[in-house]
């Protein structure tokens, strides 16, 4: 079975139980109302179980599909790099954690310069990558604070923005 | 208000100074993101939306349908320089384009695009003003059981156009309608699934979704594929001027593209993309020299260009008059306006004339700007391409992180757009389509009003959604169009 294809049926499971969580949840705690007057239930509850419905076609559609499922071909997309790609995904991850505990600037320059460093040639050291979050992080700081007037986390150490 | 009079009115709005600056800008930054190759109208847009939120409604919407078709422009310009299409609607273009800059027009080739764009976009600016007043009048007679119907009907039409599969596409609809009903129920005040957590009872910001589906997966999709910088050959300017012939060649697939675009764009779908494989098709069965398609014909340039953005323009009409976004980008716009306060539909026009007349008179200035700063400025996009990618890479995470926090000044909207951002490059990676996700966000609430409003209506009365003609036309049609979208994939995979 092929990457796609077992990544679809997990996807198919994980919808499943999302759905069951979901409807479950809908029925203990939220009115249904009458016909008359729908309660907050309704529209949940339908959604529920078009999730459920086509969450359960796309397991059958994958294991149906023998191609997909046994063939050679059909790799995964989104290939390329994958320790450039947990970069940026770690970056994603830890730009918001420190955000409120440096504030803006300091966790800006941080992280871009981190994300250079990793994302860029090998040739090119720390310098190159200091220098361009530097840039980056003053060109997103006179923008959004400078022209726009964001209220962006500015506290140097600690406190929620 | 008259079309006429309401283009004269839009006109005293667009040419504002904030709101030609507005439509210049969104023009110059949409070029620059529709060169960008994988950096597609709708991540560009999203990243760029933050920047809008200090403008006033019009003004935003301007700058932004100005990123629009200003992209659906710059893509063309590295798939005819480069083979290498800057978004899906681009990918037509390659076939004669790069062909036509193998043999030294590729200057020509990027006139008989700026121009056919300019007359695409200028003619179908014509026909919006015309038909989405029309339309406005027509739905403010609709009442909630016929407005389910449209809506609910778009929906399942959009998320089987879309792309993928129909347990797929339904599929990722199903999340969006999910993630839609997270937050305050607005009739009767209860929470819904907010674990009482007051930033949950203010629900999922649609901007910040669409920053993390499109913007925060593209610079994981991004980060995983950095390539080299393409090099490409400098064009002079003497070069960009067609000569006789190709004028007289490109002109019919310049009349046909725009009007095959406008009609295309009215329909729900990726209407851009398709319209350009209508386009090329209609001239490969019409085309005087469709014997040369391929090879590097004008017309093979011209026809999918021009209905590329005559569909980009008519797509504004389902917006603006019926308030139903028919792509993804739509419904970022429609997130645009709704952050500003303003409803789109059918009573936008009465109530926020300046929006309505004022967007669509900005894009003749978006337009002429296109023709007249882009041609002598296509150097400078080719030029964007050698930006390194990790620079990129790392501006596109600084503008998703910052534009998602500024939308409501909370870090929770921030880790929302990081948590769509991983789960959008994972449904890319498997093949799902990220569209319907959106329009079942955007539309989801649409759809349980009507559907509660015609309830209350009736008294529980169940045969209210299909008591009249106008809802049974409706769904009728829908369920038609997915038939033969259905009986055509099938056709098509035999």
């Amino acid at each position: 079975m092929t990457r796609s294809a077992r990544g679809r049926t997990a996807s198919g499971l994980a919808g499943l139980a999302l759905a069951a969580v979901y409807l479950t949840w809908t029925l203990i705690d939220l009115p249904l109302g009458r016909r008359a007057e729908p309660g907050a239930a309704v529209f949940p509850l339908a959604v529920g179980i078009l999730l459920a419905g086509a969450s359960l076609a796309l397991v059958i559609e994958t294991r149906r599909d023998r191609s997909a499922a046994f063939g050679p071909g059909a790799p995964a997309r989104g290939g390329g790099d994958r320790r450039r790609r947990l970069a940026a995904a770690g970056a994603l991850i830890a730009y918001p954690l420190l955000l409120p505990f440096l504030g803006y600037l300091p966790a800006t320059l941080l992280v871009s310069a981190a994300l250079l460093r990793e994302l860029g040639p090998a040739r090119r050291g720390w310098g190159w990558a200091a220098l361009g979050a530097a840039g980056l992080a003053i060109f997103a700081w006179g923008l959004f604070v400078g022209a726009l007037g964001v209220p962006l986390p500015v506290s140097p150490l600690g406190g929620r923005p | 208000m008259s079309a006429f009079d309401g283009i004269l009115y839009g006109l005293s709005v667009a040419t504002t100074a904030p709101n030609v600056l507005a439509a210049l800008a969104g023009a110059v930054v949409g070029t620059g993101i529709g060169v960008l190759p994988g950096l597609g109208p709708a991540a560009g847009m999203a990243l760029v939306l933050p920047l809008t939120y200090t403008l006033s409604p019009a003004t935003a919407l301007i700058a932004l349908a100005g990123i629009y078709y200003g992209a659906m422009y710059g893509g063309s310009t590295t798939s005819i320089l480069l083979n290498v299409p800057g978004e899906a609607a681009a990918v037509v273009t390659t076939l004669d384009g790069y062909r036509m800059t193998q043999r030294g027009r590729a200057g020509a080739a990027l006139a008989v695009v700026a121009i056919g764009s300019f007359v695409a976009g200028t003619v179908s600016v014509a026909g919006l003003a015309l038909f989405a007043p029309l339309l406005a009048a027509g739905a403010l007679r609709l009442g909630p059981p016929q407005l389910l119907a449209l809506t609910a009907g778009a929906l399942l039409v959009l998320a089987r156009l879309s792309g993928g599969s129909l347990p797929r596409a339904t599929f990722v609809l199903a999340l969006g309608l999910l993630l839609s009903t997270i937050g305050v129920e607005p009739v009767t005040g209860v929470h819904r699934f907010t674990f009482e957590w007051l930033e949950l009872s203010r629900g999922i910001e649609i901007a910040v979704a669409v920053m993390g589906l499109f913007g925060a997966a593209e610079l994981l999709a991004l980060a995983g594929g950095l390539g080299d910088a393409a090099a490409v050959r400098p064009v002079p300017l003497r070069e960009l001027w067609p000569t006789r012939e190709e004028w007289r060649r490109a002109l019919a697939p310049w009349i046909r593209g725009t009007g095959i675009g406008f009609l295309v764009g009215l329909l729900p779908g990726p209407g851009s993309t398709i319209s350009t494989f209508v386009a090329y098709r209609v001239e490969q069965i019409v085309g005087k020299y469709r014997h040369e398609l391929g090879q590097g014909a004008v017309e093979g340039v011209a026809a999918p260009e021009a209905a590329n953005n005559a569909a980009a323009t008519s797509a504004f009409v389902p917006l603006l008059s019926l308030g139903l976004p028919f792509s993804g980008v739509m419904a970022l716009l429609q997130a645009a306006l709704t952050i500003h306060g303003v409803q789109p539909g059918p009573l936008l026009m009465e109530r926020h004339p300046d929006v309505f007349w004022g967007v669509i008179a900005s894009m003749y200035i978006g337009n002429l700007a296109l023709l007249v700063l882009n041609l002598p400025l296509v150097g400078l996009w080719v030029s964007l391409l050698r930006v390194p990618r990790p620079l990129l890479v790392t501006g596109i995470l600084l503008m998703a992180v910052t534009g998602a926090f500024a939308v409501r000044n909370s870090l929770f909207d921030v880790w929302v757009m990081a948590g769509l951002g991983f789960l959008g490059y994972a449904l890319r990676t498997l093949d799902f389509p990220l569209v319907p996700l959106v329009l079942g966000l955007v539309l989801g609430p649409f759809v349980e009003k009507y559907f509660r409003e015609s309830l209350f209506l009736s008294r529980g009365d169940l045969g209210i959604f299909v008591g009249d003609p106008v809802s049974l036309a409706i769904w009728g049609g829908s369920a038609l169009v997915l038939v033969l979208g259905a009986w055509g994939r099938r056709g098509a995979e035999s």
